[in-house]
């Protein structure tokens, strides 16, 4: 979708949408396409409203929960990926490295 | 959430509409499933938080409810895609993800860094790419370390240290030389593959150097004082008499330096040359020399 169609689907102005783009909450897609929004842009829009308005946090706070918002996500898929990499190793590796990790707790 | 909405916000019955506000923006700070990326259950009690405060929340919608005009359950939301449902599964989609949550973890040069820098193709403060090159060093660089310019295909040129006992295939990491970050990400790599020219005397193994020695007859049966080349100068090197071609002779230390500290060896192997044309003199004491025909060097071929 484009930036008209985003911005009707959330229910929110287009100087709204503008503000977050430039502080990066939601970043479009470049692409050829009039399609620069995706389904997950959305999904992130309700997350940034529901912070906004519901949860009462200014700008400035948004700025940071965002960022550590995407953060964690790029640490999960990391460490999915290393759990099923481990996984997949014969049993004594996988057995090997839970052991290790049980000393950790 | 058919059950009571104030006691699902944890508020009494009488609570003013500041009260309610704000214990649900409590909750919801603490619930919301985007903050709560890998807990399931913050998904339901965040929406039956969320449902609760939409009734509660709204005055008539509260008096209504307080009048028993509607249940618990009179103002449930639509269902809601949440932004980590996506986020879970990027896909190619990358925009969002940053892994520079790691970048303290472990060694550089870790076999595991690559794994835990590259991928994070956050395009807000992405890594830049890393730049590969391929360059072409003399033994004697390879072996003794050298510093060596490289131009890149814009202009630039780069200061290379190669260090002693480079091999050939290795490849040499200039950290921050790659292509530049965006939006104040570290810049990539530049990765130089080292190819390294073949030498006319010496040849490697590991780290020790191996060269063939030719010796003229009169070397090989008298022995002797010779001037041997190694990889850091000539040496002298005492051959003993009596040498034949394939005996084997070690330069301690002399080999290329290793990379926890000390040295290989250079093996020198001798191999005796004939004169190169025949010598009249020589055939005739060949001729006269009755030991010579008890030799036999192939005796352990039997028959």
């Amino acid at each position: 979708m484009n930036h008209l169609e985003f911005c009707e689907h959330l229910s929110i102005s287009s100087s709204t949408l503008t503000i977050w783009v430039e502080r990066q909450w939601i970043i479009p897609e470049i692409n050829e396409e009039d399609d620069a929004f995706h389904d997950a842009d959305l999904a992130r829009g309700l997350l940034i409203l529901d912070l906004a308005e519901s949860m009462g946090v200014n700008h400035d706070g948004i700025d940071v929960i965002m960022a550590l918002v995407d953060q964690v996500h790029g640490l999960r898929a990391k460490l999915q990926a290393l759990t099923d990499a481990i996984r997949e190793q014969d049993d004594d590796i996988a057995q090997r490295v839970a052991k290790k990790l049980e000393g950790m707790r | 959430m058919a059950n009571d909405p104030y006691e699902t916000l944890g508020v009494a019955k009488n609570a003013t509409q500041k009260e309610i506000q704000s214990h649900y923006r409590k909750l919801a700070k603490k619930l919301h499933p985007d903050l709560n990326p890998g807990d399931k259950s913050a998904e339901d009690r965040f929406k039956a938080v969320s449902a609760a405060y939409a009734l509660l929340g709204d005055e008539e919608k509260r008096s209504r409810f307080d009048k028993g005009e509607i249940d618990g359950s009179g103002a449930e939301q639509a269902p809601r895609n949440y932004y980590r449902d996506y986020a879970a599964s990027p896909g190619d989609d990358t925009r969002y993800q940053s892994t520079s949550g790691f970048s303290d973890f472990g060694e550089a040069d870790d076999i595991l860094s690559s794994f835990f820098s590259r991928q994070g193709r956050n395009q807000t403060r992405a890594r830049g790419r890393d730049l590969h090159f391929s360059m072409e060093v003399d033994f004697l660089e390879a072996v003794n370390g050298a510093k060596k310019q490289i131009t890149l295909p814009d202009g630039t040129t780069l200061d290379l240290q190669i260090p002693p006992g480079t091999r050939e295939g290795q490849t040499l990491r200039l950290r921050g030389k790659g292509e530049p970050g965006f939006a104040g990400g570290p810049a990539g790599d530049a990765l130089i593959e080292i190819h390294v020219r073949s030498h006319p005397i010496f040849t490697r193994d590991d780290d020790d150097i191996r060269i063939e020695m030719p010796v003229s007859l009169r070397e090989a049966i008298l022995g002797g004082k010779l001037i041997v080349p190694t990889i850091s100068g000539n040496v002298t090197l005492a051959l003993p008499a009596n040498s034949s071609t394939g005996k084997t002779l070690r330069l301690k230390g002399k080999g290329v330096a290793k990379r926890g500290g000390g040295s290989g060896d250079q093996y020198i192997t001798v191999k005796v040359m004939l004169p190169e044309t025949p010598d009249a003199n020589l055939t005739a004491f060949a001729t006269s020399w009755s030991a010579g025909e008890a030799q036999n060097p192939r005796r352990t071929w039997g028959g």
